[in-house]
């Protein structure tokens, strides 16, 4: 079923919007979750909360891409799930990926507000988009879907350095640009 | 060497959530969802994430006992039906920002002739249904639901209200236009407050004559649902949808057919479905004594790969006896809509009309045949505006709409005759998200 129909569907407040999603997107909401999360009972816990904020939130959200406003509702929840129950310590695999990007503002750079993190996200946008699209895609891949250099290798058939590389120049130009818009010390 | 993470900085990570929608939409499209890492399994970790799991739960709800006094106090879905701004209404009323670039009107065409003037000036098609030579439009309150009948002139012939039961939180609801009278299907969804809050669902169906009075009114039993279909037989009605299966957790589901007789007395029923897995009806169609059901039968699927399905032709006599089952494939099943009939003959795909924009047929796009030409009407976005809501489970900026609706009038070769527009924003649902961020 094509995402315009499942937003019809939620506009009519038909449950069969949410199986539909289930279907389509379920295995997506489960791997970002899987990134962060390290437990299935989490995951699943994760997966389920965002049927219900999406079977709250549509209507009156018409959100124009539902893949994307999906991708970003169960990224957060699993975030804000880590955060909530203390489970950072838990193990999740997001502790290394957060270590290796953070690494990109060692120098002691803070981010103390929402706006901040805001205006932060709105500069990556920019330098990714004004690269090349492999390099955004690969940082994407391992960043923001949280994807191990393993996994990254075996989608894209690119060697592990090439990977590493690319990914390292990307929080380099993002590091130069937040620092040239007044983030870094 | 790991790094010591201060709450501060996580707040980059929560920059990588800001990343913008377009990026994030394509990636996702891009990149090939492999299976998920396998998660922990420990025994000390299980019981720990037992007392969260059980945490969140008792969180939950109380999550969601809420809803329905938030639902009664802050009806946003009947703003959203009734929230006809029309053409008199406007930003000052709200005192809404108008945003940058101003709103992106479409272009008026031709001369609206003067019998669709006070339609369009009122906006009395706006998200209305066709049935045969009359409209439906629906529109919520907080006491009832209200079905308004049109004939093709904007003339109301008939409304009919339906009470809102207290329990009953959430309705969806399709028309089904019978021979005899009016047939509405209604999911209906609540938290059962006797019974520790658990979900209940069912579909219900009611009749209305031709005075809107009620004929008859009856539950499907519990987990019910996805009534898509509606088979009208020579003493009866057929109808195809769903049911949740038992202990499942997950959404499976199976086919539940419903048999019903002219007065509302559930005659029959059928529950066709492979265990543990999702299936549904992917079209119906009437036959001579009954009807043929195309059914979807999910395959066992391992892990997180996409489901498969096995296709049967399902015959059915009217009392839902079995005739004849049939595997078939994918390609023997028939193609559902969105196409529109017109003259009871010609096939129209609505993208051939709409073609010049983007029409949102999230709120029913409609044509409308008068014979010598058809009328098209839908919304269409004007521009759009950023609400960051906090407090919600998930946190995530969302967008939301201007919109207008466009009256479009095409000869039967799709030639476009006049068109106009009606701005259809509902500016109080934008002044009350905005209000509701500036508190946040």
């Amino acid at each position: 079923m094509d995402d315009k129909r499942i937003i019809e569907l939620l506009f009519a407040r038909d449950e069969q919007a949410l199986r539909e999603i289930e279907e389509k997107y379920g295995g997506l909401c489960r791997y970002i979750a899987s990134n962060v999360l390290a437990m299935n009972e989490d995951i699943e816990e994760c997966c389920n909360d965002i049927l219900l904020a999406i079977w709250n939130a549509i209507p009156p959200d018409c959100p124009a891409d539902l893949r994307a406003y999906i991708g970003k509702a169960v990224r957060n929840r699993a975030h804000e799930i880590t955060r909530e129950a203390n489970a950072w310590k838990r193990g999740g695999r997001v502790q290394i990926v957060g270590d290796e990007f953070l690494s990109l503002l060692d120098d002691g750079t803070d981010l103390v507000s929402e706006f901040e993190a805001k205006r932060a996200g709105e500069i990556i946008s920019r330098v990714l988009d004004e690269g090349n699209r492999q390099d955004k895609k690969l940082f994407f891949m391992r960043y923001w879907m949280g994807m191990s250099i393993e996994q990254i290798r075996d989608q894209t058939g690119f060697g592990e350095s090439r990977i590493k590389m690319s990914l390292f120049r990307t929080r380099k130009r993002i590091a130069a640009q937040l620092g040239k818009e007044g983030f870094t010390k | 060497m790991r790094m010591n993470i201060k709450p501060e900085n996580r707040r980059l990570l929560e920059a990588l959530d800001y990343i913008d929608d377009k990026i994030v939409s394509d990636m996702l499209a891009e990149v090939k969802v492999p299976e998920p890492i396998s998660p922990v399994r420990d025994k000390k970790v299980t019981r720990r994430s037992l007392r969260y799991f059980l945490t969140l739960a008792a969180c939950l709800m109380l999550l969601i006992a809420a809803v329905p006094i938030i639902t009664y106090f802050v009806p946003r879905i009947g703003i959203i039906f009734s929230g006809n701004a029309g053409a008199g209404s406007g930003t000052d009323e709200y005192d809404i920002p108008i945003p940058e670039g101003g709103l992106n009107f479409i272009e008026h065409v031709g001369e609206v002739p003067e019998e669709f003037k006070e339609i369009i000036e009122d906006n009395l098609f706006l998200r209305a249904y066709v049935y045969g030579d009359h409209l439906i439009r629906y529109v919520w309150t907080k006491e009832e639901h209200v079905f308004y009948f049109f004939d093709k002139s904007g003339n109301i012939t008939r409304q009919v209200g339906y009470p809102e039961s207290e329990k009953q939180i959430s309705m969806s609801r399709k028309f089904i236009d019978s021979e005899d009278n009016m047939l509405v299907y209604f999911a209906v969804s609540y938290q059962d407050k006797n019974n520790d809050y658990k979900m209940v669902s069912y579909a219900k169906i009611v009749k209305f004559d031709t005075d809107g009075k009620i004929v008859f009114d009856i539950n499907l039993p519990e987990g019910t649902g996805g009534f898509d279909y509606m088979i009208e037989t020579d003493d009866g009605y057929i109808f195809p949808g769903g049911i949740n299966e038992k202990k499942s957790k997950t959404h499976k589901e199976d086919v539940f057919i419903a048999k019903l007789s002219r007065d509302g007395t559930v005659q029959n029923t059928v529950t066709i479905g492979t265990s543990g897995e999702y299936d549904t009806v992917c079209n119906a169609e009437k036959t001579d004594n009954g009807a043929v059901l195309y059914l979807c039968l999910q395959k066992t699927k391992k892990g997180y790969t996409r489901a498969t399905w096995n296709y049967y032709r399902y015959d059915v006599k009217n009392d839902l006896t079995v005739e004849n089952i049939t595997p078939i494939t994918e390609n023997d099943v028939p193609e559902r809509g969105p196409f529109y009939f017109i003259d009871g003959k010609g096939l129209y795909s609505i993208n051939e009309f709409i073609a010049d924009y983007d029409a949102l047929d999230y709120f029913g796009v409609e044509l409308i045949d008068y014979g010598d030409f058809v009328l098209f009407v839908g919304d269409r976005y004007t521009s759009d505006y950023d609400i960051i809501k906090d407090g919600a489970s998930a946190i995530i900026p969302i967008k939301s709409y201007y919109t207008e609706t466009v009256y479009a009038a095409y000869t039967k070769d799709g030639e476009l005759i006049w068109r106009t527009a009606v701005d259809s924003t509902n500016y109080e649902m934008i002044k009350e998200l905005l209000e509701e961020q500036e508190k946040n």
